[in-house]
């Protein structure tokens, strides 16, 4: 355990020195889109610049349905380095990371955590605090404001809250990832923009994207269209 | 109405508790999780009761006294926990008693594995416990359907004193779809006549049980349950039909395979071949009528489930192999794409047709 915890404390001030690693950590309420969001994410850096080193982590340990773990062959033919715990998609998907997080941190350029959902995914992420927090790293909640527990901009506050107090993290900015699914249309985006607003007010939290189904074609503001990747078989 | 965007076992939670469901009996178990962690934080808020008991024995009975005090109740589970829920199925089906199970399957049997599944069709429309009796099974395509049909279920078990059993599986309850909720409160059945909820000196005091030691009088119970699942049978058959009328192919499939099968049945029709779906909604009472009505004009019906095939002895007996039945599956959690079941339709038109 000591050597474990003075070696992060190590890592941090070296990454914290050269600042080498720029790291997002993506959570919210399950089924809110955080595994689609990553990909785009980590899609969008990818061809950002082309040499960097990026990395995607699949800290769901609650969840064995839609997660990244079953985007491997994207992140391969993209050069997107794909972390999962080692039973994902087994019928042994227990609970088990078998990863050197802080290692794996040290090696990329970018890392991107995708959490698992709620309070109950989140809790994993205290256990990494310390490799994974940094003046530089985004925490991001993301949200939509569709889903009926998270339907007002208070509710997807508490929500975060939750996850707040089960993770250890604060967020640092919110991701408004408002649809209805194939259903959305653009007075859902424009709608969720409303109670977007009214949620920054209450978290205090920056905007970080507006994010939509990419074939929606919506001006806004912030905008940040998505490629859909996850999703049932007979949508794609 | 409003409609929201909610992962299926989380709809299942809203629609029940907007049913008037009082009480939920969990435990946990992949994929139907959620339904409980919804219940969990929801139940103590909306006036409920949340209790996550120490196994699915326990759960499946205290949902028989929950039900025997005259409550909506329900409980879910996923496979082996069913399988562990049976013994007390049994006993409500004996006891007559109105309950909701839900069962999101995964693939079996023993532990199996957590991908999503429907080898529990024998379970849940043959043999869901020991003993002569049905229970009614609803077997949802969608989120929506995943709402409406816990709210019917609930109406059900009122009506016929029945258990009623929600069958859907792992990638129903797993997924997101836009949802919205029946506004009208059902109103509440009286249950003072037969529930133990005290006679307040009004009348005797109520025995629920299935117990009867003397034979004669056990069989003339069960006849008298009997009458009531003609008329089940005659009154409450749900299905889908999609494109039937002029179909050279019928597919059969539920839940999630009929969502596959129907994106099939599309692409087929768009390379010519006359394809069309029949989806049963009920599973028992099997809706024999429309699926006779629907393959009237077919010269093969295909049936497709994510198991080795358990409602195609359904679909052959209503038919009463009239024509040929084909049979595509997968199992053991692997699911099927469209692509799959559009190449067997295609094999199917040139040999048949």
């Amino acid at each position: 355990m000591t050597s474990n915890f003075i070696s992060c404390i190590i890592v941090n001030e070296i990454r914290r020195e050269a600042k080498i690693t720029k790291i997002y950590v993506i959570t919210g309420h399950g089924g809110v889109g955080k595994t689609n969001f990553s990909i785009n994410l980590a899609l969008r850096l990818r061809n950002e610049k082309s040499e960097r080193k990026i990395t995607v982590c699949d800290l769901d340990t609650v969840n064995p349905y839609f997660r990244m773990a079953d985007f491997m062959q994207l992140c391969n033919a993209n050069r997107i380095k794909l972390l999962a715990p080692r039973f994902a998609n087994t019928n042994l998907d227990i609970p088990a990371i078998d990863f050197d997080m802080t290692a794996e941190i040290l090696s990329s350029d970018v890392f991107i955590v995708d959490a698992g959902g709620d309070d109950a995914g989140a809790a994993v992420l205290r256990t990494y605090h310390e490799p994974l927090t940094d003046k530089d790293t985004e925490i991001l909640y993301l949200v939509n404001f569709c889903c009926r527990l998270t339907s007002d901009a208070n509710s997807a506050l508490e929500i975060m809250r939750e996850i707040e107090a089960s993770s250890g993290l604060r967020h640092t900015a919110y991701v408004n990832n408002t649809n209805m699914g194939t259903a959305t249309t653009v007075k859902t985006i424009l709608d969720g923009l409303k109670t977007s607003e009214e949620f920054a007010k209450v978290s205090e939290l920056p905007l970080f994207a507006n994010t939509f189904d990419d074939k929606i074609n919506a001006d806004i503001p912030d905008k940040f269209p998505c490629k859909i990747f996850v999703g049932p078989v007979w949508n794609k | 109405m409003e409609s929201y965007l909610m992962k299926g076992n989380e709809a299942l939670g809203e629609s029940a508790i907007r049913a008037g469901c009082k009480c939920f009996f969990g435990y946990p178990i992949t994929p139907q999780t959620e339904l409980s962690a919804y219940m969990a934080k929801q139940m103590p808020k909306r006036g409920g009761v949340f209790l996550q008991a120490e196994s699915e024995l326990a759960a499946a009975n205290m949902l028989l006294g929950a039900a025997a005090s005259g409550v909506r109740a329900m409980t879910s589970s996923s496979s082996p926990g069913i399988s562990l829920k049976t013994e007390a199925i049994s006993y409500m089906a004996g006891c007559d008693l109105p309950a909701v199970i839900v069962n999101v399957q995964r693939g079996g049997p023993g532990l199996g594995s957590i991908q999503p599944s429907q080898s529990d069709y024998f379970q849940a429309t043959k043999a869901t416990g020991h003993g002569d009796f049905h229970i009614m099974v609803y077997a949802p395509d969608s989120v929506q359907e995943m709402a409406d049909h816990i709210a019917t279920a609930f109406d059900k078990a009122d009506e016929y004193r029945i258990p009623v059993m929600l069958l859907a599986d792992g990638l129903l309850g797993q997924m997101m779809e836009p949802v919205s909720f029946r506004d009208t409160a059902t109103e509440m059945p009286d249950k003072f006549s037969w529930a133990a909820t005290g006679h307040k000196n009004k009348r005797f005091h109520n025995i629920v049980n299935s117990l009867c030691l003397d034979a004669p009088s056990l069989e003339r119970m069960v006849r008298k349950r009997f009458e009531k699942y003609a008329v089940i049978e005659k009154n409450e058959q749900q299905s889908e039909s999609y494109l039937c009328d002029d179909a050279d192919i019928v597919v059969t499939a539920y839940g999630a395979s009929a969502r596959i099968a129907k994106s099939a049945v599309n692409k087929a029709r768009e390379r010519g071949i006359k394809a069309g779906l029949f989806r049963p909604i009920t599973l028992y009472p099997f809706p024999s009528d429309a699926l006779t009505e629907a393959v009237k004009n077919a010269k093969v019906i295909l049936d497709a489930e994510l198991s080795m095939g358990q409602m195609i002895y359904d679909v052959r007996l209503a038919t009463q192999c009239r024509s040929p039945v084909e049979f595509y599956g997968r199992t053991g959690g692997v699911v099927f794409t469209p692509d799959e079941i559009f190449e067997k339709l295609s094999d199917i038109s040139e040999k048949y047709l």
